[in-house]
């Protein structure tokens, strides 16, 4: 049933939001007396789930909560103390709590035994039996008679007092079988005496069918069990013999004479609903599409304005005005419209405390982690993507950046290492810090280890950033020493790889002996980039602004051709590698002439080292829509993606950190490449990492 | 058939797609260079006229560059050229047959589109075992329609170099 | 005219399923998403029949059946709370506070209109 499904869903996306809360608050425990507050979300996370997964009778889920809040609902009440021990046990029971939603969210079976152990702590602390006996929910099955029962009923005040309707109740014992009903009317008082709020009535019922049961009788006066005299008694064969003779009893009109209270009844006026929260919950995929369109929109905008770029005449000043206006509205439509995929960094910060808790005990070091800018919002599919290489540089920064306690203490520093996560907008840009406060990069060490490795040759000569930058080379942690704390099988240069993916770049800054800061300059949303449009040989390209650090129109003499046929030109005393557009993007200039003084457009890679791309012209600035190029085909070395400029044309971007790593060109077999000998040129030169 | 009437007839033949008699198929057929082929029509999404694409650096020539169709990025391949055949000379009268495969959208440059044939699957000549050209399993079969013979294109094989096969786009860097 | 039917839940599914199963027989359903939000609804409009969750954040559903009931306006109108299983100090906390009845979490669609027919003209 499809309603089915979207509730799952919508219980699901809750699930998320609840246990995200949960670990919040669960790594905040402690043993001894803890904040009602914090008792009480867990609580109520366990309860909801529970609730949700008895609904879509994902029973073990449901077994597993209701145990598990029995536990927090003792705690809560103060019946349970947490000892030393219990707040881990939470987390743990959170975790477990987060497999069996995960399981039940892709419909297979969580693996077996998985909650068996903590089930049987979480048993013993609240003294419940010890057998898996599974939620109470078999109710038995009760003695059937053949005949039906005789009812007698007598409403107290209380019953009206909590709005029970004896007439509501008679229709639901119509429903189970055939039914006459006599009405006693003889506690009614004369009506000068009468209290409204009183109940007088009562009423004789004789239900009569096959295979009625008791408890379904019983179940119709549930909630008034209690304010009311009930006798519930079975027709008996005498009593059925009785029946067959005509007896004083009238289908009685049941008119409960007396509503308590006077009810500003049923017909109430439509008033606007009230309350609503103030936030709704939206299908990303239909933002998504919103985000497109708009894409769209802005590229129409922009041919548009192409095409009348002709009107620039004072007699169309208006028009032209208009347009404007109009540019600019779009532009704020497209930032509205950005702003709703933005989201709070909190989402993912909120992860780290655990993971630091979890890894400090580990690696027996004692960490504090110092949370800051978590307002800071950024596109929601950058939050998602971070998760992995944020998580896997805290683990690096406590595995090989910190010291132990011991070494610490030897070096006269805190015992306590401190991790800072750190995040804040700058430039349109949004900078994420991991810095840690332990023992920093050995630029000898680093060196050497790229030497051993491979990576780079002996005689070179690097500077400190180049040697930093050599721990996000692919092949610089090897599979061997990759710890079980910050392996899981990736280096630094998978951390890397997915920051550039999502159009970002990580840089690290190190003080030996003093602790070492990891530093991710990620785009605020990818859908849409600064550019720069440049030519080159009749095509045109677009540059990431943000990796632009000038442009220069360099002096012959001041380029270097390399006897491998790269060259580099200095700049104020620097010397940068050059890399020639045209021929790192295969363009076949032959037909084309050659600008007479070519520019350098002087850019910055993620290493924090500069490069200069050799281009013929620049063609100034454009806010651009990025338009993957793997949606339909592949990555291409040197190409970050594609955009779709005014005149509707695709124009590549280029990927500035790849074209400066071209160092060795593909030689795929089979696939004959236009001009091969042209990158080999290109990017063959200078690569010293 | 110009663009247009393959358009017009594309779209009349999708339309119309539910009275084909059971066991027949509805097909696309087009020349490049001097062969017919044919893709099953309902992988076609749309035919436009040749326009003028951005080129891609450091690919196989027969991929001739990306278009923007509305929105959407397509990588364009010269079908003559995949097939083994040189590049081909494009003028206006070239045609874009825009095909999905795999949720991903490709356009294969082709000389015209010819026809759409009314075709029954027994009518369908398997391809004969004996050629060992690689190529050769780019085909599902072969059509013989008249005198003519049109390969059936399996665009899945045609397509799984560059646009499906995922893993050689992870560029894994050579040390 | 159709009834209007507070449904008073902290979780979306719950209050989704509420709404959705009640909205097939024909009532109309407001959402509050707990006790707080409750009596604000409670005070712009008027309902025939409520039905809260228990545990809430901001103000538990005992709490809110107990408020609503002092509302003159509510006197008669039929409260039911959700309980999970049976909770019988909840059920007895709820019919002390002024509550109609209970519906037992997890509750099935059947389950929910049967009850709510009980109590709902």
């Amino acid at each position: 049933m499809n309603e089915l499904e979207q509730f799952k869903q919508t219980f699901f996306e809750e699930c998320d939001e609840l246990l995200q809360r949960f670990e919040e608050v669960a790594v905040t425990l402690v043993a001894g007396a803890n904040d009602a507050e914090v008792l009480d979300d867990i609580f109520r996370t366990v309860h909801s789930i529970k609730a949700g997964a008895g609904a879509f009778k994902f029973q073990r889920l449901a077994t597993y909560c209701h145990e598990f809040e029995n536990y927090m609902d003792l705690v809560r009440g103060g019946k349970l103390q947490l000892v030393e021990g219990d707040p881990d046990l939470v987390v743990q029971a959170g975790d477990i709590l987060q497999d069996l939603v995960n399981a039940a969210r892709v419909g297979v079976e969580a693996e077996a035994a998985l909650e068996d152990d903590i089930l049987e702590i979480l048993r013993n602390k609240t003294g419940a039996p010890q057998s898996q006996g599974g939620s109470d929910d078999t109710a038995e099955v009760s003695a059937v008679t053949t005949s039906g029962f005789s009812i007698k009923f007598r409403p107290h005040r209380a019953m009206y007092e909590t709005a029970n309707e004896p007439q509501l109740l008679l229709h639901a014992l119509a429903s189970l079988g055939e039914m006459t009903v006599s009405t006693d009317l003889q506690a009614l008082p004369d009506l000068i005496k009468l209290d409204p709020l009183e109940g007088y009535l009562a009423w004789s019922i004789e239900l009569r069918g096959e295979g009625i049961a008791e408890d379904s009788v019983r179940e119709v006066f549930e909630f008034v069990d209690g304010d009311c005299d009930l006798e519930i008694s079975a027709l008996d064969a005498g009593v059925d013999e009785a029946d067959s003779a005509p007896v004083e009893s009238q289908a009685a009109e049941i008119e409960p004479a007396i509503v308590p209270g006077n009810a500003p009844a049923a017909d109430a006026k439509t008033v606007a609903a009230a309350t609503q929260s103030t936030s709704i919950r939206v299908d990303l995929e239909r933002i998504d599409r919103l985000v497109d369109m708009v894409g769209e929109l802005v590229i129409a905008q922009a041919m548009a304005l192409d095409s009348l770029s002709e009107l620039v005449d004072i007699r169309h000043v208006n028009q032209l005005q208009a347009l404007e206006d109009l540019t600019m509205r779009t532009r704020q439509l497209q930032e509205g419209v950005m702003a709703v995929r933005m989201q709070p960094l909190k989402a993912l910060f909120s992860r780290f405390p655990r993971v630091v808790r979890d890894l400090s005990k580990k690696l027996e070091k004692n960490v504090r982690l110092e949370l800051e800018g978590e307002a800071t919002e950024v596109d929601k599919t950058i939050i998602e993507e971070l998760s992995d290489p944020l998580t896997h540089m805290i683990r690096n920064c406590m595995d090989h950046g910190l010291e132990t306690p011991v070494e610490r203490t030897e070096s006269g520093k805190p015992e306590q290492g401190v991790v800072k996560l750190s995040a804040e907008h700058r430039n349109g840009r949004i900078l994420i810090r991991v810095a840690d406060d332990g023992r920093g990069l050995s630029l000898t060490k680093v060196r050497q280890k790229a030497i051993d490795n491979g990576l780079i040759d002996e005689s070179a000569e690097l500077s400190k950033e180049e040697i930093e930058a050599l721990i996000f080379m692919p092949g610089f942690s090897t599979a061997s020493e990759i710890s079980d704390v910050s392996g899981r099988g990736v280096g630094m240069d998978v951390v890397r790889r997915n920051i550039q993916k999502l159009g970002g770049r990580v840089t690290v800054e190190s003080d030996e002996g003093k602790g070492s800061t990891f530093t991710l300059a990620l785009p605020l949303t990818l859908a849409v980039l600064d550019g720069m449009l440049i030519s080159v040989a009749g095509e045109r390209f677009v540059v990431p602004l943000s990796t632009i650090v000038e442009t220069v129109c360099p002096d012959p003499s001041a380029i270097r051709q390399l006897p491998d046929g790269g060259s580099v030109m200095s700049i104020r005393g620097e010397t940068i590698r050059l890399i020639d557009v045209c021929g790192a993007m295969s363009i076949d200039r032959s037909g084309q002439p050659e600008p007479l003084r070519k520019l350098a457009v002087i850019v910055e890679t993620e290493f924090g080292r500069r490069i200069g791309l050799v281009v013929d012209e620049l063609l100034g600035q454009q806010q651009v829509v990025i338009k993957s190029l793997e949606a339909n085909y592949r990555n291409i070395p040197g190409v970050a993606g594609t955009a779709i400029l005014g005149d509707g044309r695709v124009r590549l971007i280029l990927d500035i950190d790849g074209l400066s790593s071209m160092d060795v060109p593909r030689h795929d077999a089979g696939l004959q490449t236009k001009s091969p000998s042209d990158t080999n040129r290109v990017a063959s030169g200078g690569q010293s990492v | 058939m110009t663009a247009e009437e393959a358009v017009l007839a594309t779209a009349e033949a999708i339309a119309n797609g539910r009275e084909t008699a059971p066991g027949q198929k509805q097909y696309v057929s087009f020349t490049a260079g001097a062969e017919q082929y044919a893709v099953d029509i309902m992988s076609v999404r749309e035919i436009k006229g040749w326009t003028e694409v951005t080129s891609l650096p450091n690919q196989p020539e027969h991929v001739r560059g990306v278009l923007n169709l509305r929105g959407a990025v397509l990588p364009i391949i010269d079908l003559q050229c995949r097939l083994g055949g040189g590049l081909t000379e494009t003028t206006q009268r070239h045609v874009i047959v825009i095909v999905a495969i795999e949720d991903r959208q490709v356009g294969l440059l082709v000389d015209a589109v010819s026809d759409i044939l009314d075709v029954s699957d027994d009518k369908i000549q398997p391809v004969p075992e004996t050629n060992s050209r690689e190529d050769a399993r780019v085909f599902s079969g072969f059509l013989t329609d008249e005198d003519q013979m049109v390969a059936m294109l399996d665009l899945e094989r045609l397509l799984s170099a560059e646009i499906l096969d995922q893993s050689q786009s992870e560029d894994t860097p050579v040390q | 005219m159709s009834k209007r039917v507070l449904a008073v839940d902290d979780s979306k599914t719950m209050r989704d399923m509420v709404a959705f199963t009640l909205k097939r027989e024909g009532f109309d359903v407001v959402e509050a998403e707990d006790g707080v939000a409750a009596i604000e609804a409670s005070t712009t409009g008027d309902y025939d029949l409520v039905i809260s969750d228990v545990n809430m954040p901001r103000m538990d559903g005992i709490t809110l059946v107990g408020k609503l009931r002092e509302n003159p306006k509510f006197r008669a109108t039929p409260i039911l709370i959700l309980t999970t299983e049976a909770d019988q100090s909840k059920k007895a906390a709820g019919k002390a506070a002024g509550a109609t009845g209970w519906i037992v979490k997890p509750f099935d669609p059947d389950q929910l209109v049967n009850v709510v027919r009980r109590v709902c003209r």
